[in-house]
């Protein structure tokens, strides 16, 4: 293997929402300090590491928690040190995610001198009042300075992340957001749809907002309303969540939706070596300890049969405009499932190919199950 | 062996109600007679199935053979028949009595005198059993033991200071009740020189053995080796083994007259030993069958279905296997164009169709759809031929019927004063007749009244206690036909007739009938990707309609950080769920519908 995508997880944020289902913590510099080291240790130690070693980085993600917070010489001493330990071409997209409250000019100067072209921005949403509802520490204002700052810094493939889908929030004040949105010139957006599950029901939000519970009708019209804007603004609709210009889809995104290897250094990052899946242990202080000690800090290693693959790539393939190759699914196809639903307008098959038509891409789970119904398991 | 000449022997069984404490004093008497040290931690030691332990409730009769020395110098056996309580297994009940020379009667004293004792009561005489009158829970502060003691007066005619009082519970007063028990209950009666004749009272499958079957010899020696057959079959077999039931099978050399005990005949074929059955001895052969075995009558008919089509050969083995234990159990195969292939069963009852499903799923790990439960109907055609339906698919055109007729009851209900208005009122909106009232005393009426035994199958026995808080009770018998106005009413899901869903209701009912299922079918069914009509018809006539909107949203939205792993196990857990749907046409329908849609809120 010679190509794959790095991801570096920093899980330090300034204070916690409750809809977070990554590991994050609330910022305690000492601690931040500490996982600097080991994340730089976990580097080292899995750049010697075969299938790693001597390969080609083809795009790095650092995401979090809120990056945005790390000291921008450490991102630069990040960036180096990646040159060192692998193969690093020049032009490759390297984003950092950074929250709007928690970021300014200068530090956006120096990760754009460190070697950072691309900035995904946490908006969530440029609506005050969702903003207090969803208890961000940013406000709308925060959002159009970190833009402009990100964009007079040199960092002009600027992507938004908004939220829909929670109470409180309508069809038009959705639409409003959007609108800003597309104000600020943004080359790329990512929106996905609040959906309270597994462990983040345990946090309860705020007593003093309305409790922004997932209405499922409320996110398919706001969805229907959000390929329509974006269509008109000429976005180029990628990905079931993601918004392109030409040019800007993310490449980053990609290797997870084509079954591209990708290697997740951090506590619970996950890596994918073109076979098998696996993941760190999802505690702060036990990935230090473990990387203290030289251990390597993964928690599981989930081996994939060749199957298991192949139906992977049919849910992850699904969710892209490309869609999949008909010729290189069909063992695993029911095929009566699928007559039904190309019959009902959930699937196109047009030139070999299998797409999910945009205005259903929010049944893919249904639509995945029955494809696939023929499968013993999904993976 | 001790005690082994038959007027050492006793048998008995315990009657009470549902709740009053049988399976506990069971497990006193075991600690008594010595079999075992103490129950500690695993009360109702007999109840051996789980299902029984959760519900606290006992499904199979049960035997234990205790050796017991009496005061006065004796050694007895002590054979006890636990059986069941509920009103659907009045013929585990009645095979258990046939078996016994007398029966403990056993009355909680804080609850009194209640239907299923007179039922009970009433079946113990039929028999010629001898009652021992017992109160127990005399140690709960609610126990009122004088007015106990006077309704079991009324009820035998026993004289007051015959009534025992106890605490299973505590133990109290369990010495003195064996005591009197010895005394009062007849030894075995023999017959001099009679050839063998046995009675079958219960029976179990075993992997190794094969069929073993629960027998009391009435007459003559069972021992192994020799050729006994079956009545009613005439099958022939060898006699592998003979014992006694402890707790656990004890082999014997052989088992006397008047005892109780096991035998393996060494057949492997499931089915063969049939509850109720004689047993005599091919050599020596007696031509009449023992009395009081009679074929066991289900009452209420529903259609099993595999929930995966391939499960059908492993729901026909075990449904063997059950029957086995179960001789109330009938079943034949039914095919459905909705559920495809499986099994029309006869049921006692509404617990008893609960039960089956539950341990076919439980012990033989299968995943089951249930139909619509109902009665049998009479049905005579236009050229005056007669047919018996349990199966709403095979009522034959309307324009060919000349009449339907409907099996009706006697049902007594027992309750405390305060609830007669509300259980009249149950009783009239279940087109309930009328008959009389009767006070056991102040506090104790008996509303007798002529029902449809199909008015009281779904959920006539849990309203009956929810709005007497407990205390009424209920108990029935088949008294014969009456015609009655029955359509069939379908129920349709996105136009198609779902079979398994039809139902044969009285006219009057109908609408009321196909308004709730509809309304609770609109609650059950989740919103899936196309809409779901849903319609209740009589004939082609739709009388009631709901829909379920086509959901638009059901996708995990984010790979969170290359996470593929978290979105395929949340799809898997989504196709989890769908394993516990059928699927009609486009149309999902969880399992538990089937059976939901016949509890009212």
């Amino acid at each position: 293997m010679n190509e794959f995508a790095l991801y570096f997880h920093y899980p330090f944020c300034l204070n916690r929402c409750y809809y977070c289902n990554f590991t994050s913590s609330v910022l305690d510099e000492s601690v931040a300090e500490r996982y600097r080291q080991t994340l730089i240790k976990e580097l080292l130690l899995r750049s010697d590491e075969p299938p790693w070693k001597d390969g080609t980085i083809r795009s790095i993600y650092i995401g979090g928690g809120t990056p945005s917070l790390m000291p921008a010489e450490y991102v630069n001493k990040l960036l180096l040190l990646i040159r060192d330990c692998f193969n690093y071409p020049p032009d490759i997209e390297v984003t950092i995610e950074a929250n709007p409250g928690a970021i300014d000019a200068e530090s956006l100067s120096a990760f754009h001198e460190a070697g950072i072209n691309r900035i995904s921005i946490g908006a969530q949403s440029l609506i005050e009042n969702e903003l207090r509802q969803l208890s961000r520490i940013h406000t709308s204002k925060d959002i159009h300075a970190a833009v402009l700052a990100a964009r007079q810094a040199g960092i002009y493939n600027i992507s938004l992340d908004l939220m829909y889908g929670f109470t409180g929030q309508s069809v038009n004040s959705f639409t409003e957001s959007l609108n800003r949105a597309l104000e600020l010139d943004i080359k790329h957006l990512s929106t996905y749809a609040l959906s309270i599950e597994g462990s983040t029901e345990k946090l309860s939000p705020p007593q003093n907002s309305s409790q922004p519970t997932p209405d499922p009708d409320l996110a398919a019209d706001q969805y229907d309303a959000l390929c329509s804007i974006m269509k008109k603004a000429g976005f180029d609709h990628y990905e079931l969540t993601n918004f392109a210009l030409s040019g800007f889809q993310s490449h980053h995104n990609w290797t997870y939706w084509r079954s591209i290897p990708y290697l997740g250094l951090g506590v619970s990052a996950h890596s994918f070596d073109g076979k098998n899946r696996s993941w760190n242990i999802p505690i702060i202080d036990e990935y230090n300890e473990r990387l203290e000690r030289d251990a390597l800090p993964q928690e599981t290693v989930e081996i994939l049969s060749m199957e298991n693959v192949q139906t992977e790539q049919v849910y992850l393939g699904l969710r892209t405009s490309d869609g999949l190759t008909m010729t290189e699914f069909e063992h695993i196809i029911n095929p009566r499932e699928l007559a039904e639903m190309v019959d009902s307008g959930f699937l196109i098959v047009s030139d070999g190919t299998i797409l999910v038509p945009e205005e259903r891409w929010l049944l893919l789970d249904d639509i995945v199950l029955k494809l696939l119904s023929k499968c013993d398991k999904i993976a | 062996m001790p005690g082994s000449s038959p007027d050492r022997i006793r048998n008995f069984c315990i009657i009470a109600h549902i709740d009053h404490g049988k399976s506990t004093l069971a497990d006193r008497l075991l600690e008594h007679t010595g079999l075992v040290d103490s129950i500690g931690n695993r009360p109702q030691l007999l109840d051996d199935m789980d299902l029984e332990r959760e519900r606290g409730i006992t499904i199979k009769s049960h035997a234990v053979s205790m050796n017991y020395h009496c005061s006065d110098g004796g050694d007895y056996i002590l054979n006890l028949i636990d059986t069941p309580g509920h009103v659907d297994f009045s013929y585990e009940v009645s095979r258990s009595l046939a078996a016994c020379e007398g029966a403990i009667l056993l009355v909680d004293a804080s609850q009194g005198v209640e239907a299923q004792t007179i039922a009970n009561v009433y079946l113990a005489l039929e028999y010629d059993l001898t009652l021992l009158p017992v109160m127990n829970k005399i140690d709960l502060v609610s126990a009122q033991p004088d007015i106990c003691r006077q309704q079991i007066v009324d009820l035998i005619g026993c004289s007051p200071e015959e009534v025992l009082s106890v605490s299973a519970k505590e133990g109290t007063g369990v010495p003195e009740m064996v005591a009197a028990l010895i005394n009062a209950i007849p030894p075995p009666s023999v017959v001099k020189d009679q050839p063998l004749q046995a009675l079958i009272f219960d029976s179990l499958f075993d992997n190794y053995r094969g069929a073993i079957a629960y027998v009391r010899v009435v007459s003559g020696i069972l021992k192994p080796g020799m050729t006994i057959f079956f009545h009613s079959t005439g099958i022939r077999y060898l006699v592998d083994e003979v014992g006694l039931l402890r707790l656990e099978r004890v082999k014997t050399d052989q088992l006397g007259t008047g005892q109780m005990g096991y035998v393996i005949p060494g057949c492997k074929e499931v089915g063969e030993t049939r509850v109720g059955d004689t047993i005599g001895d091919d050599a020596d052969p007696l031509p009449d069958p023992l009395p009081g075995y009679r074929e066991p009558k289900p009452m209420v008919f529903a259609g099993l279905f595999p929930a995966n089509a391939e499960d059908y050969e492993s729901l026909k083995d075990a449904l063997a296997r059950l029957k086995l234990n179960d001789a109330s159990l009938q079943y034949e195969p039914e095919t459905s164009g909705s559920l495809g292939f499986g099994f029309r069963c006869g049921f006692l009852g509404l617990l008893h169709l609960e039960i089956v499903q539950e341990r076919l799923e439980r012990e033989y790990d299968l995943n089951l759809v249930s139909t619509v439960p109902n009665v049998k109907y009479r049905v005579t055609d236009n050229h005056g031929e007669v047919r018996f339906i349990d199966n709403p698919a095979h009522l034959p055109p309307v324009s060919n019927i000349k009449v339907v007729e409907e099996p009706i009851i006697k049902a007594q209900v027992v309750t405390p004063p305060e609830y007669v208005g509300a259980i009249m009122q149950l009783a009239t909106e279940r087109r309930g007749i009328y008959d009389t009232t009767e006070y056991l005393d102040a506090r104790r009426a008996v509303l007798h009244y002529k029902m449809p035994l199909s008015e009281i199958i779904y959920d006539f026995y849990d309203k009956l206690k929810s709005m007497s808080r407990g205390y009424a009770s209920f108990d029935y018998e088949l008294t014969g036909w009456e015609p009655t106005l029955m359509v069939k009413l379908d129920i349709l899901l996105n136009g198609e007739i779902v079979d398994a869903m039809s139902v044969l209701v009285n006219e009057d009912k109908a609408y009321a009938w196909g308004r709730r299922v509809v309304d609770k079918l609109a609650e059950l069914i989740p919103r899936q990707m196309f809409e779901v009509a849903i319609q209740a018809a009589i004939s082609s006539r739709i009388i009631a309609r709901a829909t379920v909107r086509a959901y638009r949203k059901n996708v995990t939205a984010k790979c969170y950080g290359g996470d593929v792993t978290r979105k395929r196990k949340l799809l898997e857990k989504q196709k989890e769920g769908k394993k516990r749907m059928k699927s009609f046409g486009n149309v999902e329908v969880p399992q538990e519908a089937f059976m939901a849609i016949l509890k009212s809120d």
